[in-house]
C-alpha cells in the first residue's frame, strides 16, 4: 500500500533491498525498516502477545513497544520498526504455534482468561512440587518471547571505553541544541543515529558518570564529566477495551508510516487524543487519502465510553459514547510522559504534576542536566481517565506482559496495593518496553482504585538497563586469562595432556604417568615447576621479617642454606608453604605454592608495612623458569652440564648455590618434593627452554603433575589446599615441629590456644589393606558413622600398596590404628602409617 | 643474583614468540628500581615514589635493582581505538598501571602519536597478545 512519493519521504525508491519473511521475498527501499517494508507489503499482524497470543500490529514505530518483535537472522526479539532493511535478511515470527495469522496458541485468549488470572502460576502450578519442571517447560513454550540461538549464530561483541567531557543522550531538537551549545569534547548518542550522532541506546547512568551505550555489536562504556539527558517524551496510550487491536496506533506510528515511508495506513480512521499529536496524525492520514471519520479531542470533549471492536484481532469499529464508527485505524494519544528513567537512575527525584497528569524529574545530580521534553518541557495535554469503559473486550494496562485492568484490580484485592508490589505481582512494566507505555497507566489505575492520587502512589525504582539488551553484548568478548610457563610450548610439542591449576596450564602427564614415576625412581626425571611462587626478600630487616612471619626460625638460617616453611594466618591456620633459601645476610629467596604467590606477596608487604621494617619484597614468579631434576642420576646429569662442584659435600641436601648449567646461570636448590635426589634449578624465564632442552638431551624424562602427585604422596608430603583447608592448623596437620619457641610470629597466640585445647582431628597417612583405591573425599567411618575423610590417594607401585592421606579423630591417629574407609557403599580396612611410605629416613634425598 | 638475568650466548625466548601480528619488544632490558629513582639514566617510568621501571640495555646504577627483563612481556600497538577496547584507563594520563582485558595487570605508556607500549607479566603475555590481535580484528585490522 505504498503511495506516490510524498514530499520529505525518507526512502530512496531507486535503492531496493530484498529480504525473506516466512519464505516469501519482500522488497523495501533504502530508508525503510523491515517493519515498514512488511507493512507496505500488506502485513498487519506482526506478533502474538506474551500470554494470550493476541494478534498485535505496528503501534509506535519508535522502537518503544513490543508489538513488532521478530527473529531476524537467528537473533530474537528484534524490533522490526527500527531495524533497517537489508538484503538477504531472514525474518521469522516468534512465540507462535502455526503462523502469525493463525496461531493455535491463541486459544489462551478465548478460554485462558478465567483460568489464567494474574499470578496464576504462583498459586496453581506449585503442587505437586515435582511436576514444576514439567509445568515450567510447558509455560516456557506457550508464553514469552523469541528463543535464542535458533540458528546457532555466534555474533562478535566488543566493548569500548571512551571518555568525553559532555555526553548528550537523545538526538532530538533539544539534544542537538544542547550538543551544539556544550563545550569541550562532546558526543551525541541517539537510538536512531543521524545528524552526527552515534547510533546506540543509553542503557543507564551509573556512578561516576558511567553510561553504557548499546550500539548493536559494540557496547560503549562512556565516562562523561557531564551528562545531558534529552530522551524526549514518550507518547502514552489510552486504556480502554480493545486498546491492543491491530490498527490501534500512537500518533508517531502514523506519522512515520505516512511521512517517512509514504504508506497509507488504512481506509478509515478515528482519532482520540489528549494533545496536538493526535490532531497532527489526523492531518497526516488525510494527506495520504485515509478518511478521518471522527476526531475526539479530550481537551474539549468529555467522553465516558471508549472501546475498540475487532474481528479476528483486527480493528473494525470504535465505540465513542454509544456511537459506533467503522474504521480500520484508531489513533490514540494520551499525551506525552517525560522519559525520565535515566535521570531517576542517576539520582533525580520524580514528582507528580496533577495539572498535566505526568511525572517530572527534579533535583538532578550535579553532573546531570535534563533538556527538552525529558525535563518536563511539554505542552499541555488533557489528563485522560485511568481507563474507559464501553465493551467487554480486554482492557490492557501493559501490552508487553498482557496485564489487563482486571488483573490490576485483582492484585489490589489480594492486597498488593503498593506500586512496587503490584508491579512484581502483575509484572506490569517488567516487559520489553520497560514501562515506557505502561508505567503511568499502572500508577493512574492504582490511584483511582485506592482512591488516592498519583503522587501518593509514586513511581517504581528506575534501574538499568533502560530497554532490552542482548546478554552477549553485556558479556562482551570471552576472556580466559591463561598463564603459560616459559616451557609451555615444549610441553605442547611433547604431546603433554594439559590441565588447569588455577590460571596456569600445566602438564598432567606426557604419556603414561606410571612410567614417568618409574623414571624418577630408577633413573632421571625433570618437571616444570616454573609456576611456583617466587619472592625475593632483601634488606637489613629481611631476616627479622621472615622470623616474625613464619612459625619456623629463619634468623639463624645460614647463608647458602634452605629451610621448609609454613605460613600461618592470624588465626593460626595454614596459609601457604614453600622453601626459604638464604642467599646473603640480607637476601632471601622464598618459594610459595603455585596459586599462592600473589596472596603471599601481599601478606609480606602488609606485615612489612605494619612492622615498619626495611625490606624489599619483589615478586619474581614470572621472571624465572624453574625445573626440578630428580632421580638417582640427577647429580651425574647436572655435573655433566656445569663446571661447578655439585658433589654431595659441595652441594648438600638443603644447600642453595648459584651455578651455571648449560651456559645458563641458575639458582640451584637441593630440595626434594619427590623422594629422590633432586635439584630445583631457577633461571631467567627467557632461558628456560634452553635449560630444559639441555636436561632432556642428557636423558631426563619429562614428568607431569600426576606422577609428581604419586611421588610426593609416597613421601607423605602435604599439598596445602588439597590436604589442608582454611581450618587446618599446624598441630592437626601433624607438623608441630614447625612451631618454634620464639617471642612472636603471626598466629602464635592462636597456635598456643590450639595446643592448650587440643586438636579435634589429625591428618595421617594410611595404607589400604586391599588393593582398592578410595576416591579423594571418601569417608573414614566408625560404627557406620563418618568420622573423617580422605584427601589424597594413589596406587604406588614403589610402595606396592594403595596409599593416602586422611583426616581422622585424634584418638584414631596413632601409628598402626585400623581404619575403615567407605568405597562405593562398602567399608574397607586401612592402617594408619605416620612415617613416609617411601624412604622414611630420607636417605635418598641426602645421598 | 646472576640467575635473574638472561645470559649472553643463549637465544632470548620471548613469551610472545608464537603470536603473529604483534610488535614484540620483550627483549628490551627492564629493571625494577626500589628506592629513589631520581637522576637515573635511561627511560625511567615512575610507578610510585619509591618504585620505578627503567627500560634500557644497561643495568642502572642504584642500590636496589632487580632485573625484570624476562619477567615482563612488552609489545607495541597502534591506535587509540584499539587501546579503548583494551582498557578503561585514561589514555591522556599515561604512563599508568592498571587493568586491561578486564583484570590483567599492565603498565601502559604512549610512545608518541597513537603508538602505545604495554608491559604485562610474561606468563600472561601470550594470552594478552593473542587477545589484542583478536580485538584488532574486530576493528577490521
Amino acid at each position: 500500500m505504498r503511495i506516490a512519493p510524498q514530499p520529505g519521504e525518507r526512502i530512496d525508491r531507486r535503492k531496493p533491498f530484498t529480504f525473506e519473511y516466512d519464505g516469501a521475498k519482500i522488497t523495501g527501499f533504502e530508508g525503510d525498516t523491515i517493519g515498514s517494508a512488511l507493512y507496505a507489503a500488506g502485513r498487519r499482524v506482526f506478533s502474538r502477545s506474551f500470554k494470550y497470543h493476541r494478534p498485535r500490529g505496528l503501534l509506535c514505530c519508535s522502537g518503544d513497544c513490543p508489538n513488532c518483535m521478530m527473529t531476524v537472522d537467528g537473533v530474537p526479539n528484534v524490533r522490526l520498526c527500527v531495524e533497517p532493511v537489508r538484503d538477504g535478511a531472514v525474518v521469522r515470527a516468534q512465540n507462535v504455534l502455526g503462523s502469525l495469522d493463525r496461531d493455535l496458541l491463541s486459544i489462551t485468549d478465548k478460554i485462558g482468561g478465567p483460568f489464567t488470572p494474574v499470578g496464576f502460576y504462583y498459586r496453581t502450578m506449585i503442587r505437586p512440587r515435582r511436576l514444576w519442571p514439567l509445568y515450567e517447560k510447558f509455560l516456557r513454550n506457550v508464553a514469552g518471547l523469541g528463543k535464542i540461538g535458533e540458528n546457532g549464530t555466534h555474533r562478535r561483541y566488543d566493548t569500548e571505553h571512551r571518555r568525553v567531557d559532555v555526553l548528550v543522550i537523545g538526538g532530538g531538537r533539544a539534544g542537538r541544541e544542547a550538543a551544539a551549545r556544550a563545550e569541550g569534547d562532546v558526543l551525541l548518542v541517539d537510538e536512531h543515529g543521524g545528524g552526527g550522532a552515534l547510533k546506540g541506546r543509553a542503557l543507564g547512568i551509573y556512578e561516576g558518570g558511567l553510561v553504557p551505550v548499546d550500539a548493536g555489536d559494540v557496547l560503549y562504556r562512556f565516562r562523561a564529566e557531564r551528562i545531558v539527558v534529552a530522551t524526549g517524551g514518550i507518547e502514552q496510550p489510552l486504556v480502554f477495551p480493545g486498546n491492543d487491536l491491530v490498527g490501534v496506533m500512537l500518533p508517531n506510528g502514523v506519522r512515520r508510516l505516512t511521512r517517512d515511508w509514504s504508506i497509507k495506513p488504512g481506509e478509515r480512521a478515528v482519532v482520540v487524543t489528549a494533545d496536538d499529536a493526535g490532531l497532527e496524525a489526523a492531518g497526516d492520514l488525510r494527506a495520504v487519502g485515509t478518511e478521518v471519520a471522527r476526531v475526539v479531542d479530550l481537551r474539549s470533549e468529555r467522553i465516558v465510553q471508549l472501546a475498540a471492536v475487532g474481528k479476528r484481532g483486527r480493528l473494525s469499529a470504535v465505540l465513542v459514547d454509544g456511537e459506533a464508527v467503522d474504521c480500520d485505524v484508531l489513533v490514540m494519544s494520551g499525551g506525552r510522559q517525560p522519559a525520565y528513567s535515566l535521570l531517576a537512575q542517576a539520582g533525580a527525584r520524580v514528582e507528580y504534576e496533577p495539572r498535566r497528569g505526568i511525572f517530572v524529574p527534579t533535583e538532578l545530580p550535579e553532573n546531570v542536566e535534563a533538556v527538552g521534553s525529558a525535563a518536563g518541557d511539554l505542552e499541555g495535554a488533557a489528563v485522560p481517565a485511568a481507563s474507559y469503559d464501553g465493551g467487554d473486550g480486554k482492557c490492557f494496562v501493559c501490552i508487553c506482559e498482557d496485564v489487563t485492568e482486571k488483573d490490576v484490580k485483582r492484585a489490589l484485592a489480594e492486597g498488593f496495593d503498593s506500586i512496587e508490589l503490584a508491579k512484581r505481582y502483575t509484572t506490569a512494566t517488567m516487559g520489553p518496553c520497560q514501562g515506557r507505555l505502561c508505567h503511568l497507566q499502572s500508577i493512574r489505575m492504582l490511584a483511582r482504585e485506592t482512591e488516592t492520587d498519583e503522587a501518593a502512589i509514586g513511581t517504581t525504582t528506575a534501574r538499568p538497563p533502560w530497554g532490552p539488551v542482548e546478554l552477549g553484548l553485556l558479556a562482551g568478548r570471552h576472556y580466559e586469562a591463561m598463564k603459560r610457563s616459559p616451557l609451555h610450548f615444549r610441553h605442547e610439542e611433547a604431546g603433554a595432556t594439559m590441565m588447569w591449576t588455577g590460571a596456569w596450564r600445566r602438564p598432567f602427564a606426557y604419556g603414561d604417568p606410571a612410567a614417568e614415576v618409574r623414571a624418577v625412581h630408577e633413573s632421571l626425571g625433570v618437571i616444570d615447576v616454573s609456576t611456583l611462587g617466587k619472592i625475593i626478600v632483601e634488606g637489613p630487616d629481611a631476616a627479622e621479617l621472615l622470623e616474625r612471619l613464619y612459625p619456623n626460625r629463619f634468623a639463624d638460617l645460614a647463608v647458602g642454606r634452605i629451610r621448609y616453611g609454613v605460613l600461618t594466618t592470624d588465626g593460626g591456620r595454614i596459609m601457604d608453604d614453600g622453601t626459604v633459601a638464604r642467599l646473603g645476610d640480607d637476601l632471601f629467596y622464598v618459594t610459595t605454592t603455585s596459586t599462592g604467590s600473589e596472596s603471599v606477596c601481599e601478606w609480606f608487604e602488609w606485615w612489612n608495612a605494619v612492622w615498619g621494617y626495611d625490606a624489599e619484597i619483589v615478586n619474581v614468579t614470572g621472571a624465572l623458569a624453574a625445573v626440578n631434576l630428580a632421580g638417582p642420576q640427577a647429580r651425574e646429569a647436572l655435573g655433566a652440564l656445569t663446571d661447578a662442584d655439585v658433589s654431595n659435600d659441595a652441594l648438600k641436601y638443603l644447600d642453595a648455590k648459584e651455578i651455571t648449567v648449560a651456559g645458563v646461570p641458575c639458582l640451584a636448590l637441593r630440595i626434594g618434593f619427590v623422594g629422590e635426589l633432586g635439584y630445583e634449578l631457577h633461571c631467567a624465564a627467557s632461558a628456560g627452554e634452553h635449560l630444559w632442552d639441555a636436561l632432556v638431551a642428557r636423558g631426563a624424562v619429562p614428568f607431569g603433575l600426576e606422577p609428581q602427585r604419586v611421588l610426593r604422596l609416597e613421601k607423605a608430603h602435604v599439598i596445602v589446599g588439597q590436604d589442608t583447608d582454611s581450618e587446618s592448623n599446624l598441630l592437626s596437620a601433624g607438623m608441630p615441629w614447625i612451631v618454634k619457641e620464639k617471642p612472636d610470629f603471626v598466629g602464635k597466640w592462636a597456635v598456643e590456644l590450639v595446643e592448650e585445647r587440643g586438636i579435634r582431628e589429625r591428618l595421617v597417612g594410611f595404607t589400604m589393606d586391599g588393593g582398592l583405591l578410595p576416591p579423594e573425599g571418601a569417608q573414614v567411618v566408625e560404627n557406620g558413622k563418618s568420622t573423617g575423610r580422605v584427601t589424597s590417594s594413589r596406587v604406588s607401585e614403589q610402595v606396592g600398596k594403595v596409599i593416602g592421606l586422611a583426616w581422622v579423630r585424634p584418638e584414631r591417629a596413632d601409628d598402626g590404628t585400623r581404619l575403615s574407609i567407605r568405597i562405593a557403599g562398602a567399608d574397607h580396612p586401612a592402617t594408619v602409617t605416620l612415617a613416609p611410605f617411601y624412604d622414611a629416613e630420607g636417605a635418598k634425598l641426602r645421598s | 643474583m646472576r640467575f635473574m638475568s638472561h645470559p649472553e650466548g643463549v637465544e632470548f625466548a620471548s613469551p610472545l614468540r608464537h603470536v603473529d601480528g604483534i610488535d614484540d619488544v620483550s627483549h628490551l632490558g627492564k629493571w625494577e628500581i626500589r628506592g629513589d629513582a631520581h637522576g637515573l639514566d635511561g627511560e625511567v617510568i615512575r610507578i610510585s615514589p619509591d618504585r620505578a621501571l627503567v627500560v634500557g640495555d644497561r643495568r642502572p646504577d642504584a642500590p636496589r635493582v632487580y632485573d625484570m627483563t624476562a619477567a615482563l612481556a612488552a609489545f607495541e600497538v597502534e591506535g587509540e581505538d584499539l587501546m579503548r577496547r583494551l582498557t578503561e584507563l585514561d589514555l591522556d594520563e599515561l604512563p599508568a598501571i592498571g587493568s586491561i582485558l578486564r583484570g590483567t595487570p599492565a603498565l601502559i605508556e604512549r610512545r608518541g602519536g597513537e603508538r602505545f607500549r604495554l608491559y604485562v607479566p610474561q606468563e600472561l603475555g601470550h594470552y594478552v597478545a593473542e587477545t589484542v590481535v583478536d580485538l584488532a580484528k574486530g576493528l577490521g585490522r
